[in-house]
């Protein structure tokens, strides 16, 4: 019991590090001092990843100008298959870097006990919603309603805010949820662990029973529950759409050319499902290795999960409020 | 007892090194360029050899000038209004305005302020946007008492302002015969770049990741070092 309680407190102390690092890396960020000050130090490993991203990933912009120019003049389908290629690697560097879709996944998987099955899923939900968003967007205003394609940048700020207000609201769901389930643990609910070769079954709801203690533990919840929490991570990622598949989107359009607009952004969501998917995978494995160390069965482990759960969701309810707040911010001045 | 704890935390180690890189990438922010521009800058120097205005010309990328001219008025041939085009530029420059047009002018380390801008013109050729105007210093610089340095970026690196290749892009304007000038390219250092990475769109006050990615000249004349 009391090894347990070690490794518990290790479990908690390790995922609560892992989304706070991020967090507050972040923050640090903020600082140009603390920028200024990295000048000195030799560049990291994640450093100098992240500087041949960005210089990467400034290279596409005009490639994907130029593809979509040489179909415009070609309509050849080389040129559609180079904007194609072109988009789906925009869509795995794009993914590879910065971004808040990442943030709220890692943070959501790396607290949450969900199947890596379920991980994927997730991965390839957002990007599809978020390549979604974009098409709607941009031919639901332009096309339908009428308006000229600079002006959908208003409409983007406004996906946006919502999509940090929904980020916010996952948190504050997640921070509630734990926060029940905490203290039904507390005040010393009903703990009927079952051993490993538990017989029985709870027909219909297909979830794995094996070894489930009657307390809510975050992986444990009624599938409604689960679902809820799901739709929270796919909408508050995916209805923010990406402004480079507006961009293309719209001037495809312009060009007379809209579906190849539609299929490049079919193959940047494409490519970000791919990229977030194997994140997913690698912060899911992880998470599973370090819970199989602990005791699942006992008492404190679920209160352990239960606590960690809560870390998650605060975690998740400080990025939603810290984005919405930059996001009041002027928009770019040059209307872009 | 078969797990004791260093064996677990070395066990750990590898897996958590694997989650904080990871998760050191999944930043709130996206900054990368979604446009560019090709800048031109003409130095203009007063009759005393003092350097008093630049006068800066950028030309929008073809996505950026399709974008902001849809929906404008046209004429026969196709090509837009120029009183339209006049009027997108307008607001251009109106808001650039609240960021020094960006542009930063230096000198001994000082920081030059603007007293305004004139001559504003705007065009539309080869399917790009050009907008040309004339940034007046408030107090004109002597360039013999030390370098002179510039740059013309977006501070949030959403637009990435290059100076036109081909050569041409920068000129020195009514300059004393011995003043040379050379252009820095970006070199941005890779921790720099991961920091000012976490920077969001929005939080563009000073140097943000534009100011790393950002092209520099420097202007000396004379014996100036």
């Amino acid at each position: 019991m009391r090894r347990g309680a070690v490794r518990l407190t290790l479990l908690v102390l390790l995922l609560f590090a892992i989304p706070a690092l991020g967090f507050a890396h972040s923050s640090d960020g903020a600082r140009p001092a603390a920028a200024a000050q990295a000048e000195t130090a030799q560049p990291g490993l994640i450093a100098r990843a992240l500087a041949a991203i960005v210089n990467e990933q400034r290279q596409f912009h005009r490639k994907l100008a130029a593809s979509l120019e040489a179909i415009r003049n070609e309509q050849s389908v080389a040129a559609a298959w180079s904007l194609i290629v072109i988009s789906f690697l925009y869509g795995v560097f794009h993914a590879a870097g910065p971004g808040h879709g990442k943030a709220i996944l890692t943070a959501y998987l790396a607290t949450h006990r969900e199947r890596l099955r379920r991980g994927i899923l997730l991965s390839a939900a957002a990007a599809a919603v978020q390549g979604l968003t974009a098409i709607l967007l941009v031919f639901g205003l332009t096309t339908l309603a009428g308006w000229a394609a600079r002006d959908t940048q208003s409409a983007v700020r406004w996906a946006e805010q919502i999509s940090f207000v929904l980020v916010a609201a996952l948190g504050g769901y997640l921070v509630f949820r734990a926060a029940a389930g905490l203290r039904r643990s507390l005040a010393g609910g009903a703990v009927h662990a079952h051993g490993p070769h538990c017989a029985h079954a709870h027909a219909g709801d297909g979830l794995d029973h094996c070894g489930h203690a009657h307390l809510p533990t975050p992986g444990q919840m009624d599938s409604a529950q689960d679902l809820r929490a799901m739709a929270g991570v796919v909408l508050s990622i995916g209805i923010r759409p990406c402004s480079g598949a507006v961009l293309v989107l719209a001037v495809a359009n312009l060009f007379g050319i809209a579906w190849a607009g539609i299929a490049a952004v079919f193959a940047m969501s494409l490519g970000t499902a791919i990229a977030v998917a194997t994140l997913a995978l690698l912060v899911l494995s992880a998470r599973n290795l370090v819970a199989a160390l602990v005791a699942t069965e006992s008492r404190t482990a679920v209160v352990g999960g239960q606590i960690v759960a809560l870390a998650g969701g605060t975690v998740i309810l400080a990025l939603g409020a810290m984005l919405f707040v930059g996001s009041l911010g002027p928009a770019h001045p040059l209307g872009l | 007892m078969s797990h004791p704890i260093p064996r677990l935390a070395a066990r750990l180690l590898p897996l958590l090194a694997a989650v904080a890189l990871l998760t050191a990438w999944a930043q709130p922010a996206s900054a990368h360029p979604h446009a560019w521009i090709d800048v031109k800058v003409k130095l203009l120097f007063d009759d005393k050899g003092r350097l008093h205005a630049l006068e800066e010309t950028w030309i929008f990328d073809p996505l950026y000038t399709a974008f902001s001219l849809d929906g404008v008025k046209r004429g026969k041939d196709g090509a837009p209004d120029q009183q339209a085009v006049d009027a997108v530029m307008r607001e251009n420059m109106k808001n650039i305005k609240e960021y020094n047009y960006l542009t930063e002018v230096e000198s001994n380390g000082v920081k030059a302020k603007f007293s305004g801008v004139r001559d504003i013109r705007s065009g539309h050729q080869d399917k790009r946007l050009r907008l040309t105007f004339t940034l007046l210093l408030e107090s004109p610089i002597e360039p013999a008492a030390g370098p002179i340095e510039y740059g013309v970026f977006d501070p949030t690196y959403y637009i990435e302002m290059l100076h036109a290749e081909g050569g041409g892009a920068i000129e020195l304007s009514g300059a004393p015969a011995d003043c040379r000038y050379r252009l820095i390219p970006p070199n941005p250092d890779p921790n720099a770049v991961a920091l000012a990475a976490a920077l969001d769109r929005t939080q563009s006050a000073g140097d943000g990741l534009g100011g790393y990615f950002a092209e520099r000249v420097t202007i000396r004349c004379g014996a100036a070092p």
